[in-house]
């Protein structure tokens, strides 16, 4: 045997593979070389070092294991009965309770659970009630529960605990639903201390809570103050390095330092630095300030009735207030999860159709709405009001490429005998390929008398 | 002790416990993988447990209940890929340093071995030359020493021959022992 040859079966050796013809044939060649002897002993030795090394590893694959299974338990949606036609044919009918499961109870559920090493029982140690479970997010959330040092990736529906940390990155922003029915929307690089499920600590960033009927409110906390409304509120909380901001949108929030106490009403902001209150609240824009928080209003969904209110105040706004370009870049920057609040708007507000913001409403829908609401810009083109109707078709024409003959501004002037035509095309076109298009409506009423 | 087999056959059939079996078996395994693909072990573990979860999802399409190992690597390696593609592998290397792997990171930064030898000590040293073995011998030394495994363990993972995982594991043993030396002197 050459020493070339030596190498891989000392390893088999120190690994325990080699074969045991092999074994006696390397034996003898050990007795006589002492380099490969001294290579043996190498080998061996940084074999040791390695199994020292990766000791922690294999606790950690244990912790991994133990925080996966305690997710799948976690699992209260009973599985499906197995439809089997076939072994081929093998469905595991595991979807809702995977809906249910999500990102997972993975990790987060499992955090409940002190790590613990590898001799205790994992089951030995009773989980701690959550407070709170992360609805909703756009990106990446990150947990630290109070018995940890680390922070861990916050699937969706994970369980939150008492006195977790929970922190948003650079591009997420999330929604936490607390245990007694309340939520928390929490911006970009925020970090907030759940301490209980109605006391929430601001450490850094922005936080929204607007109070819910028939809940009890949330005290939330800022550099030590505690903030808490006094009759049902909509407020946020910005907390920087040197101070934080209180932006009441609606009702009446009441801010303590000491013996200091401030009342602070809607459309104002009062500033706690090192804190110390400020004496006054001051004016601000509170809708402004706050429009953050309709990205994670779109989240939940886009006709969720708060996201809609604010759609319909910042649709008040243009128009009637200075820098109203700026509430249009906020209704724009929603992209098509705007256009359901604004087409429920134009809907609410048919029967009043000269209203200026209607106008507004339609021009940002034909703007940035996606192909699945064709059906609605048709329905759009009967409105009474003719900058709606142009805008319809504005939209319809940038959707599908199409016009109808009828050019977009023959909508806004022209006579509804003169469209009726191209609104007969519109509608005929619609039922031979609506099922080309993705769509949340499907069927559009044909008028039954001129509507303009 | 079930087989693989029977046990994914019975977690398809709605017994939790089942899959919590699988999970116990696989987990050092997927781990293993993971490391071996994102050279971080903080981040191999979150992208471990998405793996976890994803071969739960998917379990009504495994076809070969008997390949359930391998095929919840195959999950954990697209798992890796997919994060690897994605903008947030820039970003990791900020969230090494963060996670303690920042011999890893320092090592690739162009300093000298003295220099990245100074910054950490010998328990963490011999982790981060594994993370910067090339990836084939990264791989076979993480799938190894994560959990007792035998060659022909390690060959299924990797779809490579037993001896093709001695001739691995020798060479990364010997690409280590002379790394190490290197930054002892």
């Amino acid at each position: 045997m050459r020493c070339e040859d030596v190498l891989n079966r000392l390893n088999a050796r120190a690994d325990g593979e080699l074969r045991a013809e092999d074994a006696a044939e390397l034996d003898a060649h050990l007795a006589e070389c002492s380099p490969c002897r001294a290579e043996a002993e190498a080998i061996d030795a940084i074999d040791a070092d390695l199994r020292r090394e990766f000791l922690p590893r294999r606790e950690a694959a244990v912790r991994l294991a133990e925080s996966a299974v305690v997710a799948v338990r976690a699992t209260t949606v009973a599985p499906l009965a197995v439809a089997m036609s076939g072994a081929s044919a093998r469905r595991f009918a595991w979807g809702p309770a995977l809906a249910g499961l999500a990102a997972g109870f993975l990790l987060a559920v499992a955090l409940f659970r002190p790590w613990q090493p590898w001799s205790v029982a994992p089951d030995s140690a009773p989980p701690l009630a959550p407070i709170a479970r992360l609805a909703f997010a756009s990106g990446r959330v990150e947990m630290r529960p109070a018995s940890r040092i680390e922070f861990f990736t916050c699937p969706t529906n994970a369980p939150i605990g008492r006195d977790a940390i929970v922190r948003t990155g650079p591009a997420a922003r999330c929604e936490i639903a607390l245990e007694d029915g309340n939520a928390l929307r929490l911006d970009c690089n925020t970090e907030v201390t759940l301490h209980e499920s109605e006391v929430v600590e601001v450490n850094r960033g922005r936080l929204w809570w607007s109070s819910q009927p028939g809940l009890k409110g949330v005290e939330i906390q800022a550099y030590g103050c505690p903030i808490v409304a006094i009759e049902p509120a909509e407020l946020a909380v910005d907390c920087q390095p040197h101070e934080a901001r209180l932006i009441v949108v609606d009702g009446t929030v009441n801010v303590q330092s000491g013996e200091k106490s401030v009342e602070v009403g809607p459309g104002k902001q009062l500033r706690i630095v090192q804190g110390k209150l400020d004496d006054t609240p001051q004016a601000c824009d509170a809708l402004l300030e706050t429009a953050w928080v309709n990205s994670v209003l779109a989240l939940r969904s886009s006709d969720n009735p708060e996201l809609i209110e604010r759609v319909e105040q910042l649709l008040a706004n243009i128009g009637a207030a200075k820098l109203s370009l700026l509430y249009e870049d906020e209704l724009r920057r929603l992209g098509d999860a705007g256009v359901p609040p604004l087409l429920a708007y134009l809907a609410s507000t048919r029967e009043t159709p000269s209203v200026a913001q209607r106008a507004t409403a339609a021009r940002i829908v034909a703007d940035v709405a996606e192909s699945r609401w064709i059906a609605d810009l048709i329905a759009l083109l009967t409105d009474a009001n003719a900058d709606v109707r142009l805008h319809a078709a504005r939209g319809l024409e940038r959707l599908t490429g199409r016009d109808q003959g009828l050019a977009a501004q023959a909508w806004q002037t022209a006579s509804w005998a003169s469209c009726e035509p191209a609104h007969q095309k519109w509608l005929d076109w619609w039922a031979e390929n609506r099922d080309h298009y993705p769509t949340a409506r499907r069927d559009i009423p044909a008028p039954t008398s001129p509507p303009f | 002790m079930s087989s693989d087999s029977d046990l994914v056959g019975l977690a398809q059939g709605g017994q939790l416990t089942a899959y919590e079996e699988l999970v116990r078996r696989w987990s050092a395994r997927v781990l293993a993988v993971c490391h071996g693909k994102v050279r971080s072990s903080h981040l191999a573990e979150e992208l471990a447990q998405e793996s976890l979860l994803r071969g739960l999802r998917a379990l009504a399409t495994l076809e070969n209940p008997a390949k359930f190992g391998p095929w919840l690597c195959g999950i954990a390696r697209r798992v890796c890929l997919d994060w690897l593609k994605s903008g947030q592998a820039r970003q990791v290397s900020l969230d090494a340093m963060s996670n303690g792997q920042a011999d890893a990171w320092v090592a690739q930064a162009g300093d000298s071995p003295d220099e990245a030898a100074a910054r950490v000590d010998d328990h963490q040293r011999l982790l981060a030359e594994v993370e910067l073995l090339p990836e084939a011998y990264r791989e076979v030394i993480l799938l190894y020493y994560y959990e007792d495994v035998t060659y022909r363990d390690v060959a299924t993972t990797l779809g490579v021959s037993a001896a093709t995982v001695n001739a691995r594991l020798t060479k990364a043993r010997a690409m280590l022992r002379q790394r190490l030396s290197g930054l002892r002197r």
